[in-house]
Formats: C-alpha cells, structure tokens, sequence
C-alpha cells in the first residue's frame, strides 16, 4: 500500500510539473452574447437586482440577465477579471481591487442604484433600545464590554462582524469605526445570515446589517435616530450608505441597458421604492 | 479520502489518460465535478473536431478537488458544481458562469395545490409526507415518481431537492422511463408528483411554484427559483487551449449543446 501510493504521488508530481501552464496569455474574449448581461456581487443588493433583472427580461424578451449573492468584493473582483459584466457593491472599493484594476489595466464605471443603511441589530430580549454612535465604535474596538455600561443588564456583550469581503463590512468601518480603528479581538466574523441567526439566538449579541435584512432582530436607534427613507435622504442617520452597480468598460449595449433600466425613474427606481428600499432621488 | 488524496487520484488519472494520445496533440487537462462533466457530453468532441491539435483530457474528482487542482495549476480547466466558495476565491481565479441547471415539479392540472415549500417538496419524496391534504390538498395518497438513477435529471432533483439524498425517496415510489413517460404518467393521474428537466417542460402538466417562485427561465436566470444550481469553467492562469475551450463552450455553438443537454443557457 505504502510503495503504491509513492507511486501514484510521483507520477501525479511528474505530470503536475509537465503540465504546468504556459505563460504569455490574452484574456478569454467570449462574454456570452450581446444580449447577455451576468450581475455578481452585493448580498444586500441581490434581492433588488433579481427582481429588476426579471422585469428587464420579461420587457427584452431575447435578453438573458443572470444574477448571482456573493460579496460586494467578490462581485468587485468578478468584473474586473472579467466573468462578470457588472459588479452589484457598496460605494467603497477596497485598495486592494482598486490595485487588480489597475494591473490589469481594467476601467469601470459606477451608477448608484439606491441609498441605504447599516443598522445594529439586537436581540429582542435585550432592554437597550438606543445607542450612540460612539457606544457602537466603543463596543467594536473592545473598548466597552459590558451591556450595563450602555444601559442594558450586567452581562458581557457578544460582539459579530461581517467577513473582510463583505461591503456591509466595509460601510461599518468607515461610518461608525474610522479607518485605523480595529475590530476587537473577540468578534467573531460572520455571514450575513450567520450574524442574524446567532443574533436572534443569544440576547447578549450585537450585530449590524443593511436594513432590510433585519428579520425579527431588535433595531437600536443610533444618535436618537432611527434609519428609514426620510432620515437617510436627510442625512440625518449615520450609518448611511449608496449601493452601487459597476460596469467594466467598454460598457455594451446589452449592459448599457439594463442600467439605464436601472436608473429609470418610472422602472427600476419605482421597484427600489416598491421593495422598500431608498431611491437615488 | 481527504481532499489531498483526492487531488493525487483524479491527477494520477489525468494523466495517465493523457499518455495514450498521441505526441502531437496539446493535452488540455480538465477535472472537477462528474456531474457537470455529464452535461459537457458532446462538447468535447465538437471543441476537438475544430481544435485538432488540442486533445482534451478529463478528470473527475469532485468540484472541491477541481478547484484546487486549477489553483496549484495541476489541471488547465475546472468543472465546477456550484458558486466558488469565499475560501476557494482568490484574485486570479476565473469562474466562467456556463449555464444553470433546474428542474420542474409537476402534478395533475386537476390537482388544488399551486405550490409547495422546499420543504414540503423534500418530505413528500422522502415518505415524510404522504397525503396531498398535509399540504393544502384533497385527502388522497401521494404518488410519487421519480426518474432512473441513471437520469440526468433525477441527480438534479437529488441535488437540488433532496440535499443529494437520492437514494432515500420513499419506497413506493414509481420510476418513470423517460421524460414522456413522466409527462403520461403524471398527466393520468390526478395524486401524482414528478419532475422534468427544465427542456421538457410541458402544457399538459401543472408546474407547481416552489418557495412561492413560479419556474421559468427568467426566474432560474435571476436565481430566484430555488431549485437551481450553477456550472462553471474555472481557470486561473490558463495556457491558450484552456481560454479556447472556455470561448467555445460560451459561444452560441458551445451553449447550443448545453442546451440540449438540458442546461439552461447564460447566452
């Protein structure tokens, strides 16, 4: 059995060394049809982007839109390599894509497509039912540990983030942490489903998620403010931010398209205010 | 077997494969999921009648295995079963969305129930459920049919509604040869539930909604019909045979054969 299994590994190491790939490559060219749009990206945005796309097919019959719920940065990082005409993200893209762009000489444009916002998420067991925003950077860096401190029972707070991938992540940082700031060590680092689910199981979590995803968790208000259409479009709930759609160029027409139905007041803007979600205007 | 042993065998066979053919042709070495690799069938032969010089090689494995044989650039070419996981990502892999694959359940038109949940679906071929009335319905015994083990479209169901626990539907149920004999089949019985490939969807029959999601193409393409899952081509630093195969098999000709294969198209 021993001397076999050396066997099978030299050959496979042989053939793994014959076959490695030869360099000097151009990019894969066929994109699917003119009339084939592929969407990869944003959770938060995926319901959304489904629900467009299908009355964007059902008004182009010939049309194929295909969308697919990764991350913003994976939806990010599908365009510019190409597997993707169109990346569904926040409106922050990480150094590190803005980085693979330009080394591979990749320009792509944005379109906001619906304003939005974080909320933190509680359990509805758990008596604290405001927060400033300075308690939540506290909470996150490790800086307050116990619910009593913010006005909640004596009992250690459960601290959840999202995965470094995740737009929603990225919004968090930037809103309510500030660049150098770091997510205590004891977070855990979550799905967005993970984070609700375990929010909803242990009344000493914190979450935060985008907020139509809320589910049955509690929703503190932040700075006394709660996060709906008004006080987004005002300005006036912090943890605000734009969900975008970003094209590779050269945008087709194909592409082209569905983003102006996107954009349309009277079509893709009415079913963001259908579905709840915030329009750009 | 750990997914290292795996990576070693579907290698081992790879390549042992690709020593029969003859010195002047290019081996294009693809691995991953055999199930996908069921639904390429024709495809291969088309992409070397164009590409002679270019011998295609395939290797099974498992989509796991695949993924990570095309990431240590031991394989030139994925096939994978599903969406890449956010461990297996990374920021030279390239997965090709080839086509999605999805499967109709299907009742009498004369039966009540419009719908079912993914989970009503999966108790009522797992035996869990045996009365159309447990689900809305008159008080009838459920007849369900399924296809052969060999059906592409029976691994599909497995797949996508029995969390690939195929080999667990209900004892009594009844297997339907062929896709026709489904449609009779369930067209002459008012009690009865069975499946179709997304191609051979049928007026005489009553697709029912799932999660509350009618099936079409539209709605497995924006992925919110449930029962629908996704293939890919993989690649990550692919010798110039990978990116022609990948191009082919995107093109209208290399869709085509998908199609009939019964994927749905992402062209």
């Amino acid at each position: 059995m021993g001397a076999h299994r050396m066997l099978v590994l030299s050959v496979a190491a042989a053939c793994a060394l014959a076959f490695v790939p030869s360099s000097g490559r151009a990019d894969i060219q066929a994109q699917g049809s003119d009339h084939s749009v592929e969407l990869r990206g944003s959770t938060s945005l995926y319901p959304l982007a489904q629900r467009v796309a299908e009355a964007y097919m059902q008004e182009h019959p010939g049309a194929s839109v295909v969308v697919s719920g990764e991350s913003s940065f994976r939806g990010l990082k599908a365009m510019i390599v190409g597997t993707a005409e169109v990346a569904m993200a926040t409106d922050i893209v990480p150094e590190e894509l803005e980085k693979l762009a330009r080394t591979r000489s990749v320009k792509f444009d944005r379109f906001d497509v619906c304003r939005d916002a974080l909320v933190p998420i509680l359990n509805p067991a758990n008596p604290v039912s405001a927060l400033t925003l300075k308690q939540l950077s506290d909470i996150y860096r490790g800086a307050i540990l116990n619910w009593k401190d913010v006005g909640g029972n004596d009992a250690s707070i459960h601290v959840l983030s999202h995965e470094g991938t995740s737009g929603t992540y990225e919004t968090f940082k930037q809103t309510v942490l500030g660049d150098s700031a770091v997510i205590t060590p004891s977070a855990r680092m979550l799905s967005h489903q993970g984070v609700l689910d375990l929010v909803a199981k242990d009344p000493d979590a914190i979450g935060y998620i985008g907020m139509h995803e809320v589910g049955a968790s509690k929703v503190p208000t932040v700075n006394g403010v709660t996060a709906d259409a008004a006080s987004i479009t005002s300005g006036r709930y912090p943890m605000r931010r734009q969900l975008s759609l970003y094209a590779r160029e050269p945008i087709s027409s194909e592409t082209k398209g569905l983003i102006d139905f996107f954009l349309d007041p009277a079509k893709g803007q009415a079913m963001v205010r259908e579905l709840g979600d915030v329009p750009m205007k | 077997m750990t997914r290292a042993t795996n990576v070693v065998l579907l290698l081992a066979a790879v390549c042992t494969a690709s020593c029969k053919g003859p010195p002047t042709r290019e081996p294009l070495l693809i691995a991953g999921s055999t199930t996908m690799r069921e639904y390429l069938e024709g495809l291969e032969e088309e992409f070397e009648r164009r590409n002679p010089t270019i011998d295609v090689v395939f290797g099974g494995g498992g989509t796991a295995a695949g993924a990570m044989a095309v990431k240590k650039g031991a394989v030139d070419v994925a096939m994978m079963g599903r969406d890449l996981s956010a461990s297996e990502d990374d920021l030279t892999l390239r997965n090709y969305l080839l086509a999605r694959d999805s499967v109709v359940v299907i009742t009498n038109p004369s039966n009540p129930v419009d719908g079912l949940s993914l989970a009503q679906l999966k108790a009522i071929y797992l035996g869990e459920v045996r009365s159309w009335k447990d689900v809305g319905g008159q008080d009838s015994p459920i007849v369900v049919y399924e296809r052969e083990w060999s059906d592409r479209s029976r691994k599909s169901f497995g797949a996508l509604a029995l969390s690939g626990d195929s080999d667990g539907v209900v004892q009594s149920a009844k297997t339907a040869p062929s896709a026709d004999e489904m449609i009779s089949a369930i067209r002459s019985n008012p009690s009865a539930i069975g499946y179709l490939p997304m191609n051979r969807m049928s007026k005489d029959v009553k697709n029912l909604r799932i999660d509350g999601v009618e099936v079409s193409r539209i709605t497995v393409l924006s992925g919110r019909y449930p029962l629908t899952r996704s293939f890919y081509l993989v690649v990550s630093n692919p010798p110039r045979s990978a990116e022609k195969f990948v191009e082919f098999a995107l093109s209208a000709d290399g869709e085509g054969i998908l199609a009939k294969n019964g994927l749905i198209p992402t062209f």
